[in-house]
């Protein structure tokens, strides 16, 4: 498939979703409203992710889609992926600089700069509120958690699988290096065997984020090299183009040491994390199955609603 | 010990975080064993292309060209010439 291939593909199936109501458009790509069919199979997906992980006993946290500012630049988001960033901007001017602001309204000209940075920035990965959390020692039999929120990237595209504001099911282990790396593993066994369950064919790849730049070429070349990122791609616009819809990471002890998180033994804390795309998982669903819900297997419906 | 050497030494001092010191650390002992992360050694990176006026082309951004200061200095010796003495 061409790159033009392609995005027809993107812009067809993404017709399809609006066509049958089930995604609206709000006017920017990537930025859609959702029908209460399409949340209730990205909520059926939800629960059937969530309960891969009941045998851990997570602790079950919920965070607002926004994170500290400060927690933003502690994790490097500016650094590694400053093309996906959300922070929040605000007014905090005087009445001279109000009339400014409103003087560029009026003229349709750019007011970035009558705005400044406020104290929040919209969550990239809802897993980060988590780690500044846990500062301190973990408690005996703690470090299992499950949450589930929405996340911000800039990332405009006609692809109906690439949102700005999407939602993730995360599940998180922090611990011992042995502790994360033998939890990934059950991962790496329970994934495959929802995505079968639910119909969507897959592969398995070492992978890595987009870091930006240069510099991120190099992140990117380690990231795969230490196979610290395990993706589950789906291959709705073909098998040269399939998309990641779920992805099993191990951190090291970046977080462990950002935030100072040990262990309760007191060892600095390792952590990884297991998210799932849920739109993604939601739009492969219709892409596999067909628009309409009614007529999907019993196979599929029976673990999307139970 | 060459110059280029003991530049790639000061660098790894001032940006690889090691556990230990930068100026004994063997010329052939994994950095990663000392501690290099990958965040510092793409600071490595970048004050190496400061210092000497390079860019690492693409082949060379792989952990095994960070991975020791022998390395280091045959990335530098390939993209700069032997240092003569
Ligand atoms: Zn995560």
């Amino acid at each position: 498939m061409s790159p033009e291939e392609l995005v027809l593909a993107h812009a067809d199936l993404r017709d399809r979703l609006f066509a049958a109501k089930l995604l609206v458009p709000c006017g920017v790509d990537g930025l859609y409203g959702r029908s209460a069919t399409f949340e209730k199979v990205l909520n059926g997906v939800d629960a059937a992710a969530y309960a891969l992980g009941i045998v851990d006993d997570p602790i079950t946290i919920s965070f607002p889609p926004m994170i500290p500012r400060s927690t933003f630049e502690a994790v490097d988001y500016l650094r590694n992926f400053p093309q996906l960033c959300g922070p929040v901007f605000t007014f905090t001017g005087d009445n001279k600089d109000h009339s400014e602001l409103v003087h560029r309204l009026d003229e349709h000209e750019d007011y970035s700069d009558c705005l400044s940075l406020s104290e929040v920035a919209l969550t990239p990965a809802c897993c980060y509120p988590l780690y500044p959390s846990l500062v301190g020692q973990l408690g005996d039999g703690d470090g299992w958690y499950s949450t589930m929120g929405y996340c911000f990237r800039h990332e405009p595209s006609v692809d109906p699988m690439r949102l700005q504001a999407f939602q993730q099911r995360e599940h998180i282990r922090v611990g011992t290096p042995d502790d994360v790396l033998s939890w990934r593993e059950t991962w790496v066994d329970r994934i495959p065997k929802l995505l079968e369950s639910i119909g969507l064919e897959f592969r398995t790849e070492f992978a890595n984020d987009p870091f930006f730049g240069r510099a991120g070429r190099l992140m990117s070349r380690s990231q795969i090299e230490q196979e610290l990122k395990i993706e589950w791609l789906v291959p709705v616009f073909g098998e040269d183009h399939p998309t990641a819809c779920v992805s099993a990471n191990y951190h090291q002890n970046h977080f462990g040491e950002l935030f100072g998180i040990s262990t309760a033994d007191g060892a600095e804390a390792h952590s990884g994390c297991v998210g799932f795309g849920l739109e993604r998982c939601t739009v492969a669903l219709f892409a596999a199955h067909g628009t309409d819900v009614s007529m999907w297997p019993d196979s599929v419906t029976s673990v999307l609603w139970p | 010990m060459s110059e280029r050497t003991t530049t790639i030494r000061t660098i790894l001092a001032k940006h690889g975080k090691l556990n230990g010191s930068a100026d004994t650390i063997a010329d052939d002992k994994s950095l990663y064993s000392a501690g290099l992360t990958s965040h510092a050694s793409v600071n490595v990176m970048l004050a190496l292309e400061d210092e000497f006026d390079i860019e690492f082309p693409e082949r060379m951004l792989t952990r095994s060209t960070f991975e020791t200061v022998a390395n280091l200095r045959l990335a530098l010796d390939s993209l700069l010439g032997e240092e003569s003495d």
